[in-house]
Protein backbone atom coordinates (compact mmCIF):
# COMPACT_ATOMS: atom_id res chain seq x y z
CA UNK A 1 0.00 0.00 0.00
CA UNK A 2 1.46 3.35 -0.79
CA UNK A 3 2.05 5.53 1.63
CA UNK A 4 -0.83 8.92 1.72
CA UNK A 5 -2.65 10.59 4.42
CA UNK A 6 -4.38 7.06 5.76
CA UNK A 7 -1.08 5.44 6.18
CA UNK A 8 0.16 8.23 8.34
CA UNK A 9 -3.22 8.46 10.55
CA UNK A 10 -2.45 4.45 11.23
CA UNK A 11 0.65 5.22 12.34
CA UNK A 12 -0.25 7.67 14.79
CA UNK A 13 -2.59 5.86 16.25
CA UNK A 14 -0.18 2.66 16.46
CA UNK A 15 2.81 4.85 17.51
CA UNK A 16 1.28 7.95 19.39
CA UNK A 17 -2.24 8.10 20.06
CA UNK A 18 -2.55 10.85 22.32
CA UNK A 19 -1.31 12.87 19.05
CA UNK A 20 -4.40 12.63 17.08
CA UNK A 21 -8.00 13.82 18.34
CA UNK A 22 -11.36 13.18 17.11
CA UNK A 23 -14.25 15.72 17.15
CA UNK A 24 -17.32 14.11 16.38
CA UNK A 25 -20.06 17.20 16.40
CA UNK A 26 -20.39 18.62 13.00
CA UNK A 27 -18.30 22.13 12.82
CA UNK A 28 -18.53 25.17 10.48
CA UNK A 29 -14.92 25.56 8.58
CA UNK A 30 -15.51 29.35 8.45
CA UNK A 31 -13.84 30.41 12.19
CA UNK A 32 -14.88 27.57 14.21
CA UNK A 33 -12.03 24.77 12.74
CA UNK A 34 -9.38 27.54 14.06
CA UNK A 35 -11.10 28.31 17.00
CA UNK A 36 -10.87 24.82 18.17
CA UNK A 37 -7.12 24.22 17.37
CA UNK A 38 -6.98 27.83 19.14
CA UNK A 39 -8.51 26.69 22.37
CA UNK A 40 -5.80 23.60 22.40
CA UNK A 41 -2.99 26.02 21.42
CA UNK A 42 -3.99 28.20 24.37
CA UNK A 43 -3.96 24.87 26.39
CA UNK A 44 -0.39 23.71 25.34
CA UNK A 45 -1.45 20.96 22.79
CA UNK A 46 -0.72 20.68 19.35
CA UNK A 47 -2.59 16.83 18.44
CA UNK A 48 -4.05 16.36 14.69
CA UNK A 49 -7.34 17.12 14.88
CA UNK A 50 -9.86 15.41 12.56
CA UNK A 51 -13.33 17.13 12.44
CA UNK A 52 -15.12 14.37 11.50
CA UNK A 53 -18.35 16.36 10.20
CA UNK A 54 -18.04 19.66 8.60
CA UNK A 55 -20.14 22.25 6.87
CA UNK A 56 -18.87 23.01 3.60
CA UNK A 57 -18.69 26.88 2.56
CA UNK A 58 -22.71 26.97 1.89
CA UNK A 59 -23.25 26.01 5.28
CA UNK A 60 -24.73 22.66 3.95
CA UNK A 61 -23.42 19.45 5.67
CA UNK A 62 -20.50 18.23 3.73
CA UNK A 63 -19.36 14.57 2.61
CA UNK A 64 -15.68 15.58 3.56
CA UNK A 65 -13.91 15.03 6.68
CA UNK A 66 -11.64 17.92 7.55
CA UNK A 67 -8.05 17.54 9.44
CA UNK A 68 -6.03 19.82 10.51
CA UNK A 69 -2.62 20.54 12.87
CA UNK A 70 -1.14 17.35 11.16
CA UNK A 71 2.06 18.50 11.83
CA UNK A 72 2.14 20.66 14.73
CA UNK A 73 4.64 18.82 16.74
CA UNK A 74 7.93 17.45 16.12
CA UNK A 75 7.26 14.14 16.94
CA UNK A 76 4.58 14.16 14.19
CA UNK A 77 6.98 14.71 11.65
CA UNK A 78 9.21 12.14 13.31
CA UNK A 79 6.86 9.36 12.36
CA UNK A 80 6.06 10.68 9.30
CA UNK A 81 9.40 9.58 8.73
CA UNK A 82 9.03 6.49 10.20
CA UNK A 83 11.06 7.61 13.24
CA UNK A 84 9.67 6.52 16.63
CA UNK A 85 8.00 9.82 18.74
CA UNK A 86 10.97 10.67 21.11
CA UNK A 87 13.10 11.20 18.02
CA UNK A 88 12.20 14.51 17.25
CA UNK A 89 15.91 16.28 18.00
CA UNK A 90 18.47 15.42 15.21
CA UNK A 91 17.07 12.20 14.67
CA UNK A 92 14.57 13.73 12.69
CA UNK A 93 16.84 16.55 10.79
CA UNK A 94 19.35 13.86 10.20
CA UNK A 95 16.78 11.07 8.58
CA UNK A 96 15.54 14.28 6.75
CA UNK A 97 18.47 14.94 5.73
CA UNK A 98 19.36 11.35 4.36
CA UNK A 99 16.25 10.84 2.69
CA UNK A 100 16.30 14.67 0.86
CA UNK A 101 19.72 13.74 -0.57
CA UNK A 102 18.07 10.01 -1.28
CA UNK A 103 16.18 11.47 -4.67
CA UNK A 104 13.83 8.58 -6.31
CA UNK A 105 11.95 8.56 -9.45
CA UNK A 106 8.00 8.78 -9.29
CA UNK A 107 6.44 6.29 -10.55
CA UNK A 108 2.80 6.91 -12.79
CA UNK A 109 -0.17 4.84 -12.25
CA UNK A 110 -3.52 4.83 -14.31
CA UNK A 111 -6.14 6.97 -13.38
CA UNK A 112 -7.92 3.59 -12.24
CA UNK A 113 -5.23 3.12 -9.58
CA UNK A 114 -5.77 6.55 -8.62
CA UNK A 115 -7.96 7.06 -5.67
CA UNK A 116 -7.67 10.92 -6.24
CA UNK A 117 -9.70 9.77 -9.16
CA UNK A 118 -12.60 8.33 -7.52
CA UNK A 119 -14.79 11.59 -7.95
CA UNK A 120 -14.11 13.87 -10.66
CA UNK A 121 -15.75 17.48 -11.26
CA UNK A 122 -15.16 19.31 -14.22
CA UNK A 123 -17.16 22.18 -16.33
CA UNK A 124 -20.39 23.19 -14.61
CA UNK A 125 -19.79 20.38 -11.79
CA UNK A 126 -17.34 22.81 -10.14
CA UNK A 127 -17.96 24.57 -7.17
CA UNK A 128 -15.25 25.56 -4.64
CA UNK A 129 -17.74 26.45 -1.88
CA UNK A 130 -18.69 22.87 -1.38
CA UNK A 131 -15.96 22.46 -0.08
CA UNK A 132 -15.20 22.62 3.99
CA UNK A 133 -12.21 25.07 3.22
CA UNK A 134 -11.31 26.38 6.41
CA UNK A 135 -11.82 30.46 7.43
CA UNK A 136 -9.19 30.86 10.40
CA UNK A 137 -8.23 34.18 11.40
CA UNK A 138 -10.96 37.41 11.75
CA UNK A 139 -9.14 39.84 9.02
CA UNK A 140 -8.93 36.92 6.70
CA UNK A 141 -12.69 37.44 6.32
CA UNK A 142 -12.99 34.24 3.94
CA UNK A 143 -11.96 30.65 3.44
CA UNK A 144 -8.28 30.15 1.32
CA UNK A 145 -7.09 27.36 -0.21
CA UNK A 146 -3.59 26.94 1.72
CA UNK A 147 -1.96 23.70 1.19
CA UNK A 148 0.97 22.16 -1.32
CA UNK A 149 0.70 23.93 -4.70
CA UNK A 150 2.42 21.39 -7.28
CA UNK A 151 3.03 22.67 -10.91
CA UNK A 152 5.99 22.19 -13.76
CA UNK A 153 8.48 24.45 -14.95
CA UNK A 154 7.24 25.60 -18.34
CA UNK A 155 10.85 25.22 -20.01
CA UNK A 156 12.16 21.84 -18.13
CA UNK A 157 8.92 20.27 -17.00
CA UNK A 158 10.84 20.08 -13.46
CA UNK A 159 8.20 19.85 -10.58
CA UNK A 160 7.94 22.64 -7.86
CA UNK A 161 5.97 21.88 -4.81
CA UNK A 162 5.41 25.17 -2.30
CA UNK A 163 2.73 26.23 0.12
CA UNK A 164 0.47 29.41 -0.71
CA UNK A 165 -2.23 31.27 -0.10
CA UNK A 166 -5.20 31.27 -2.33
CA UNK A 167 -8.51 32.88 -1.34
CA UNK A 168 -11.65 31.54 -2.68
CA UNK A 169 -13.44 34.16 -4.91
CA UNK A 170 -16.00 31.82 -6.67
CA UNK A 171 -17.17 28.71 -7.43
CA UNK A 172 -14.14 28.73 -9.93
CA UNK A 173 -11.91 31.26 -9.06
CA UNK A 174 -9.22 32.08 -6.26
CA UNK A 175 -6.59 34.51 -5.73
CA UNK A 176 -2.57 33.27 -4.96
CA UNK A 177 0.03 35.46 -3.38
CA UNK A 178 3.46 34.09 -3.85
CA UNK A 179 6.44 35.62 -3.09
CA UNK A 180 9.55 35.68 -5.55
CA UNK A 181 10.84 32.16 -5.34
CA UNK A 182 10.06 29.22 -7.78
CA UNK A 183 6.48 29.23 -8.35
CA UNK A 184 6.78 32.73 -9.50
CA UNK A 185 9.50 32.07 -11.96
CA UNK A 186 7.44 29.89 -13.87
CA UNK A 187 4.97 31.59 -13.83
CA UNK A 188 6.43 34.86 -15.25
CA UNK A 189 8.00 32.92 -17.98
CA UNK A 190 4.57 31.63 -19.02
CA UNK A 191 3.50 34.75 -18.61
CA UNK A 192 5.92 36.61 -20.70
CA UNK A 193 4.77 34.09 -23.63
CA UNK A 194 1.18 34.87 -23.35
CA UNK A 195 0.33 31.52 -21.47
CA UNK A 196 -1.34 30.47 -18.19
CA UNK A 197 0.27 28.01 -16.13
CA UNK A 198 -1.05 24.72 -14.66
CA UNK A 199 -0.95 24.06 -11.31
CA UNK A 200 -2.43 21.60 -8.75
CA UNK A 201 -3.50 21.85 -4.98
CA UNK A 202 -3.34 18.63 -3.25
CA UNK A 203 -5.21 18.73 0.24
CA UNK A 204 -4.55 15.86 1.61
CA UNK A 205 -1.56 13.63 1.37
CA UNK A 206 0.79 12.23 3.47
CA UNK A 207 2.93 14.67 5.38
CA UNK A 208 6.02 14.09 3.74
CA UNK A 209 4.63 16.28 0.71
CA UNK A 210 4.36 19.18 3.25
CA UNK A 211 7.70 18.53 4.16
CA UNK A 212 9.29 18.79 0.60
CA UNK A 213 7.39 21.57 -0.12
CA UNK A 214 9.46 23.41 2.58
CA UNK A 215 12.77 21.59 1.54
CA UNK A 216 15.56 24.17 0.52
CA UNK A 217 16.85 22.70 -2.64
CA UNK A 218 18.16 24.23 -6.01
CA UNK A 219 15.40 25.22 -8.44
CA UNK A 220 16.38 22.69 -11.06
CA UNK A 221 15.82 20.14 -8.66
CA UNK A 222 12.10 18.13 -8.71
CA UNK A 223 10.57 18.33 -5.52
CA UNK A 224 8.43 15.01 -6.56
CA UNK A 225 11.86 13.47 -6.15
CA UNK A 226 12.69 14.94 -3.32
CA UNK A 227 8.92 13.89 -1.79
CA UNK A 228 10.12 10.36 -2.73
CA UNK A 229 13.44 10.23 -0.77
CA UNK A 230 10.90 11.37 1.95
CA UNK A 231 8.28 9.33 1.29
CA UNK A 232 11.31 6.31 1.04
CA UNK A 233 9.29 5.28 -2.06
CA UNK A 234 8.80 6.79 -5.46
CA UNK A 235 5.00 8.36 -5.22
CA UNK A 236 2.58 7.60 -7.48
CA UNK A 237 1.45 10.22 -10.13
CA UNK A 238 -1.56 10.34 -12.42
CA UNK A 239 -2.09 12.37 -15.11
CA UNK A 240 -4.35 15.62 -14.26
CA UNK A 241 -7.70 15.88 -15.91
CA UNK A 242 -7.41 19.11 -17.40
CA UNK A 243 -4.20 18.96 -18.57
CA UNK A 244 -3.09 15.72 -19.10
CA UNK A 245 0.63 14.66 -18.91
CA UNK A 246 1.45 18.22 -18.68
CA UNK A 247 1.03 18.31 -15.61
CA UNK A 248 1.10 15.23 -13.39
CA UNK A 249 -0.92 15.14 -10.04
CA UNK A 250 -0.29 12.31 -6.56
CA UNK A 251 -2.53 9.74 -7.40
CA UNK A 252 -2.77 9.07 -3.67
CA UNK A 253 -3.87 12.55 -2.59
CA UNK A 254 -7.38 13.16 -0.45
CA UNK A 255 -8.41 15.72 -2.63
CA UNK A 256 -6.36 17.69 -6.17
CA UNK A 257 -7.25 21.18 -7.52
CA UNK A 258 -6.47 21.39 -11.08
CA UNK A 259 -6.30 24.85 -11.94
CA UNK A 260 -4.22 27.50 -14.20
CA UNK A 261 -2.72 30.60 -13.25
CA UNK A 262 -3.89 33.15 -15.70
CA UNK A 263 -1.64 35.44 -17.42
CA UNK A 264 -2.05 39.22 -17.07
CA UNK A 265 -4.55 39.44 -14.71
CA UNK A 266 -4.19 40.35 -11.27
CA UNK A 267 -6.93 41.36 -8.46
CA UNK A 268 -6.87 41.94 -4.95
CA UNK A 269 -6.22 39.39 -2.36
CA UNK A 270 -5.51 38.97 1.35
CA UNK A 271 -5.17 40.17 4.03
CA UNK A 272 -4.35 37.25 5.40
CA UNK A 273 -2.86 35.37 8.65
CA UNK A 274 0.78 34.62 7.53
CA UNK A 275 3.39 31.91 9.34
CA UNK A 276 4.84 35.23 11.13
CA UNK A 277 1.59 35.55 13.55
CA UNK A 278 0.64 38.40 11.57
CA UNK A 279 -1.61 39.33 9.07
CA UNK A 280 0.09 40.37 5.80
CA UNK A 281 -1.53 42.84 4.00
CA UNK A 282 -4.19 42.85 0.89
CA UNK A 283 -1.65 42.33 -2.47
CA UNK A 284 -2.62 42.84 -5.95
CA UNK A 285 -2.27 39.12 -6.72
CA UNK A 286 -2.62 36.35 -9.11
CA UNK A 287 -6.03 34.95 -10.12
CA UNK A 288 -6.09 31.38 -10.90
CA UNK A 289 -9.38 29.42 -12.97
CA UNK A 290 -10.26 26.43 -11.50
CA UNK A 291 -10.54 23.58 -14.52
CA UNK A 292 -10.95 20.23 -12.04
CA UNK A 293 -11.44 18.70 -8.99
CA UNK A 294 -10.93 15.29 -8.09
CA UNK A 295 -10.65 13.75 -4.65
CA UNK A 296 -11.26 10.36 -3.17
CA UNK A 297 -15.16 8.64 -2.21
CA UNK A 298 -14.79 9.09 1.29
CA UNK A 299 -12.32 12.52 1.35
CA UNK A 300 -10.26 13.99 4.32
CA UNK A 301 -9.82 17.71 3.54
CA UNK A 302 -6.64 18.66 4.92
CA UNK A 303 -5.96 22.01 5.31
CA UNK A 304 -3.05 23.66 7.50
CA UNK A 305 -3.15 25.98 10.44
CA UNK A 306 -1.15 28.89 9.10
CA UNK A 307 -0.01 31.13 11.62
CA UNK A 308 0.71 28.53 14.33
CA UNK A 309 2.83 25.70 15.27
CA UNK A 310 1.32 23.39 12.17
CA UNK A 311 2.55 25.49 9.92
CA UNK A 312 6.04 26.80 11.64
CA UNK A 313 6.98 23.30 12.39
CA UNK A 314 6.47 21.85 9.08
CA UNK A 315 8.66 24.66 7.30
CA UNK A 316 11.05 23.89 10.25
CA UNK A 317 12.82 21.22 9.62
CA UNK A 318 13.26 21.09 5.74
CA UNK A 319 15.64 24.38 6.65
CA UNK A 320 17.18 22.32 9.33
CA UNK A 321 18.46 19.70 7.42
CA UNK A 322 19.47 21.64 4.63
CA UNK A 323 21.26 24.55 6.25
CA UNK A 324 23.06 21.88 8.11
CA UNK A 325 23.94 19.81 4.85
CA UNK A 326 25.45 23.39 3.81
CA UNK A 327 27.78 24.05 7.03
CA UNK A 328 28.72 21.12 7.12
CA UNK A 329 29.76 20.52 3.10
CA UNK A 330 30.83 24.27 2.93
CA UNK A 331 31.78 26.16 6.02
CA UNK A 332 32.16 23.97 8.95
CA UNK A 333 32.45 20.19 8.89
CA UNK A 334 32.22 20.27 13.01
CA UNK A 335 28.92 21.39 13.14
CA UNK A 336 26.84 19.27 15.76
CA UNK A 337 23.25 20.59 15.50
CA UNK A 338 20.93 22.90 14.21
CA UNK A 339 17.27 24.11 15.02
CA UNK A 340 14.89 27.10 14.24
CA UNK A 341 12.93 27.26 17.29
CA UNK A 342 9.45 27.79 17.34
CA UNK A 343 9.59 31.11 19.25
CA UNK A 344 11.19 32.37 15.78
CA UNK A 345 8.09 30.99 13.51
CA UNK A 346 10.99 27.90 12.70
CA UNK A 347 12.28 30.62 10.11
CA UNK A 348 13.67 33.76 11.14
CA UNK A 349 16.24 32.34 14.32
CA UNK A 350 18.38 29.33 14.01
CA UNK A 351 20.45 28.06 16.83
CA UNK A 352 23.61 25.91 15.74
CA UNK A 353 26.00 24.04 17.83
CA UNK A 354 29.42 23.43 16.43
CA UNK A 355 32.56 21.45 18.07
CA UNK A 356 34.46 24.58 17.56
CA UNK A 357 38.66 24.05 16.13
CA UNK A 358 39.63 27.76 15.74
CA UNK A 359 38.68 31.06 16.44
CA UNK A 360 36.17 32.20 13.39
CA UNK A 361 33.78 29.18 12.96
CA UNK A 362 31.54 30.32 14.79
CA UNK A 363 31.06 32.87 12.51
CA UNK A 364 31.90 30.68 9.38
CA UNK A 365 29.34 28.53 10.55
CA UNK A 366 26.39 31.84 10.69
CA UNK A 367 27.40 33.27 7.58
CA UNK A 368 26.93 30.44 5.29
CA UNK A 369 23.68 29.09 6.77
CA UNK A 370 21.93 32.69 5.89
CA UNK A 371 22.15 32.59 1.76
CA UNK A 372 20.21 29.72 1.10
CA UNK A 373 16.97 31.05 2.65
CA UNK A 374 16.30 35.00 3.06
CA UNK A 375 14.02 34.89 5.99
CA UNK A 376 16.57 33.61 8.52
CA UNK A 377 17.59 36.83 10.25
CA UNK A 378 19.06 35.85 13.84
CA UNK A 379 21.75 32.88 14.06
CA UNK A 380 22.79 31.94 17.60
CA UNK A 381 26.19 29.44 17.57
CA UNK A 382 26.56 28.34 20.67
CA UNK A 383 29.51 24.97 21.49
CA UNK A 384 28.59 21.56 21.56
CA UNK A 385 27.82 20.74 25.30
CA UNK A 386 24.61 22.97 24.44
CA UNK A 387 21.59 21.52 23.25
CA UNK A 388 19.87 23.51 20.39
CA UNK A 389 16.62 22.26 21.20
CA UNK A 390 16.89 23.31 24.85
CA UNK A 391 15.70 26.96 24.19
CA UNK A 392 16.71 27.59 27.97
CA UNK A 393 20.32 26.50 27.09
CA UNK A 394 20.94 28.41 24.17
CA UNK A 395 19.76 31.44 26.05
CA UNK A 396 22.01 30.79 29.01
CA UNK A 397 25.01 30.25 26.49
CA UNK A 398 24.14 33.83 25.30
CA UNK A 399 23.79 34.78 28.51
CA UNK A 400 26.88 33.95 30.39
CA UNK A 401 29.61 33.39 27.40
CA UNK A 402 28.40 36.81 25.04
CA UNK A 403 30.05 40.31 25.65
CA UNK A 404 27.30 42.38 23.15
CA UNK A 405 30.65 44.81 22.18
CA UNK A 406 32.25 41.64 21.17
CA UNK A 407 30.36 38.42 20.70
CA UNK A 408 27.12 39.99 18.12
CA UNK A 409 27.78 40.93 14.42
CA UNK A 410 25.59 42.65 12.27
CA UNK A 411 24.75 42.70 8.38
CA UNK A 412 23.14 45.34 7.17
CA UNK A 413 21.43 45.45 3.55
CA UNK A 414 20.83 42.05 2.69
CA UNK A 415 17.63 39.91 1.40
CA UNK A 416 15.60 39.23 4.09
CA UNK A 417 11.92 37.38 4.46
CA UNK A 418 9.18 39.54 2.93
CA UNK A 419 7.06 38.76 4.91
CA UNK A 420 8.88 39.65 7.93
CA UNK A 421 6.82 42.81 9.30
CA UNK A 422 9.33 44.42 11.02
CA UNK A 423 11.55 44.72 7.52
CA UNK A 424 11.36 48.12 6.36
CA UNK A 425 11.98 47.47 2.71
CA UNK A 426 10.52 44.60 1.13
CA UNK A 427 13.75 42.88 0.54
CA UNK A 428 16.14 44.10 1.73
CA UNK A 429 16.88 43.52 5.69
CA UNK A 430 19.40 42.99 7.97
CA UNK A 431 21.22 39.85 9.75
CA UNK A 432 22.60 39.21 13.88
CA UNK A 433 25.07 36.52 14.53
CA UNK A 434 25.07 35.90 18.13
CA UNK A 435 28.58 33.70 18.58
CA UNK A 436 27.79 32.32 22.07
CA UNK A 437 30.87 30.62 21.75
CA UNK A 438 33.51 29.98 24.49
CA UNK A 439 36.62 31.89 23.49
CA UNK A 440 39.42 29.92 22.20
CA UNK A 441 42.05 32.44 23.08
CA UNK A 442 41.99 32.22 26.68
CA UNK A 443 41.15 29.98 29.69
CA UNK A 444 37.39 30.20 30.14
CA UNK A 445 35.15 29.33 33.44
CA UNK A 446 34.06 25.80 33.69
CA UNK A 447 30.55 24.53 33.44
CA UNK A 448 29.45 23.50 37.04
CA UNK A 449 29.18 19.20 37.51
CA UNK A 450 28.77 16.81 39.75
CA UNK A 451 31.36 13.80 40.20
CA UNK A 452 30.41 11.58 37.18
CA UNK A 453 30.88 8.48 39.55
CA UNK A 454 28.04 9.33 41.78
CA UNK A 455 25.97 10.34 39.50
CA UNK A 456 26.04 6.49 38.06
CA UNK A 457 25.65 5.15 41.22
CA UNK A 458 22.64 7.62 42.78
CA UNK A 459 19.17 6.99 41.04
CA UNK A 460 16.16 8.54 41.67
CA UNK A 461 14.77 4.94 41.42
CA UNK A 462 16.51 3.53 44.25
CA UNK A 463 15.31 6.83 46.65
CA UNK A 464 12.03 7.53 46.00
CA UNK A 465 8.52 6.60 46.27
CA UNK A 466 6.66 5.74 43.48
CA UNK A 467 3.70 8.26 44.79
CA UNK A 468 7.21 10.94 44.92
CA UNK A 469 7.78 9.91 41.60
CA UNK A 470 4.67 9.91 40.40
CA UNK A 471 4.29 13.28 41.11
CA UNK A 472 7.04 14.86 39.42
CA UNK A 473 6.30 12.62 36.51
CA UNK A 474 9.58 10.56 36.49
CA UNK B 1 7.53 43.44 4.66
CA UNK B 2 5.55 45.17 1.96
CA UNK B 3 4.52 49.00 3.29
CA UNK B 4 0.73 49.01 3.75
CA UNK B 5 -1.80 51.43 5.31
CA UNK B 6 -4.79 50.48 6.86
CA UNK B 7 -8.12 50.95 4.91
CA UNK B 8 -11.95 51.26 6.33
CA UNK B 9 -14.71 49.74 3.67
CA UNK B 10 -17.18 51.96 2.55
CA UNK B 11 -20.14 49.26 2.74
CA UNK B 12 -19.25 47.72 6.32
CA UNK B 13 -16.74 49.90 8.09
CA UNK B 14 -14.65 46.88 8.48
CA UNK B 15 -10.93 47.76 8.81
CA UNK B 16 -8.44 45.78 7.31
CA UNK B 17 -4.48 46.62 5.64
CA UNK B 18 -3.40 46.67 2.20
CA UNK B 19 -0.54 46.84 0.73
CA UNK B 20 0.63 50.26 -0.41
CA UNK B 21 2.75 49.86 -3.66
CA UNK B 22 -0.42 48.01 -4.74
CA UNK B 23 -3.55 50.27 -3.91
CA UNK B 24 -2.09 53.75 -2.85
CA UNK B 25 -3.16 56.09 -5.80
CA UNK B 26 -3.42 53.43 -8.32
CA UNK B 27 -6.42 53.05 -9.72
CA UNK B 28 -7.08 49.65 -8.41
CA UNK B 29 -9.57 47.98 -6.99
CA UNK B 30 -9.50 46.54 -3.05
CA UNK B 31 -12.10 44.16 -1.76
CA UNK B 32 -13.11 44.07 1.77
CA UNK B 33 -12.04 40.53 3.06
CA UNK B 34 -15.35 41.02 5.30
CA UNK B 35 -17.83 42.00 3.15
CA UNK B 36 -16.50 41.62 -0.49
CA UNK B 37 -17.21 45.02 -1.56
CA UNK B 38 -14.95 46.39 -4.43
CA UNK B 39 -13.21 50.01 -3.76
CA UNK B 40 -10.80 52.28 -4.56
CA UNK B 41 -8.14 53.62 -2.82
CA UNK B 42 -9.73 57.32 -2.50
CA UNK B 43 -13.16 55.85 -1.54
CA UNK B 44 -12.35 53.87 1.23
CA UNK B 45 -13.52 55.55 4.85
CA UNK B 46 -10.93 56.19 8.03
CA UNK B 47 -10.13 53.02 9.63
CA UNK B 48 -11.25 53.29 13.54
CA UNK B 49 -10.90 50.73 15.90
CA UNK B 50 -13.98 49.40 16.83
CA UNK B 51 -15.96 49.82 13.71
CA UNK B 52 -15.75 47.04 11.76
CA UNK B 53 -16.48 43.33 11.52
CA UNK B 54 -12.63 42.42 11.79
CA UNK B 55 -10.95 44.92 13.76
CA UNK B 56 -7.48 42.78 14.77
CA UNK B 57 -9.76 40.84 17.22
CA UNK B 58 -7.64 38.36 17.47
CA UNK B 59 -4.67 40.53 18.46
CA UNK B 60 -6.40 42.57 21.57
ZN1 LIG C 1 -16.83 45.63 3.82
Amino acid sequence: MAKDLRHFIKALQEKAPEELITVEKEIDPRFEASAVLQHLENRDAFPAVLFNKSKNLRGESSPFRLMSNLHATRQKCAIALDLEKHEWRSELVEEYSRRQRNRIKPIIVSREEAPVKQVIRTGKDIDLFELPAMAIHAMDGQAYLNDVVIAADPDTGVYNSSHHRMKIKSKTRTGLYASPRHLWSYFRRAEERGEPLPIAMVHGHHPAIHLAAESIVPIEDDEYEVTSGLLNEPIRLVPSEAFGDRLMVPADAEVVIEAEILPNVREAEGPYGEFTGYYGPSRYAWVCEVKAITYRKDPIWVQMFVGHADCSIVGGIGKEAGTLDIIKATAVPTVKAIHFPISGCCRFISYISIAQKAEGEARVAALASFPPFDELKIVVVVDEDIDVFNERQVLWAVATRVQPDDGLDIIRHVRGGTLDPSQVRLTDGSKLIIDATKPQDRPFAKTLDIPADVMGRIRLEDLLSPADRARIGI
Amino acid sequence: MVDMFWVGCPKCRGTFCAATRDFKGQDREMICPFCSHAFKDTEGVEPQEGTGAGWLKTAK
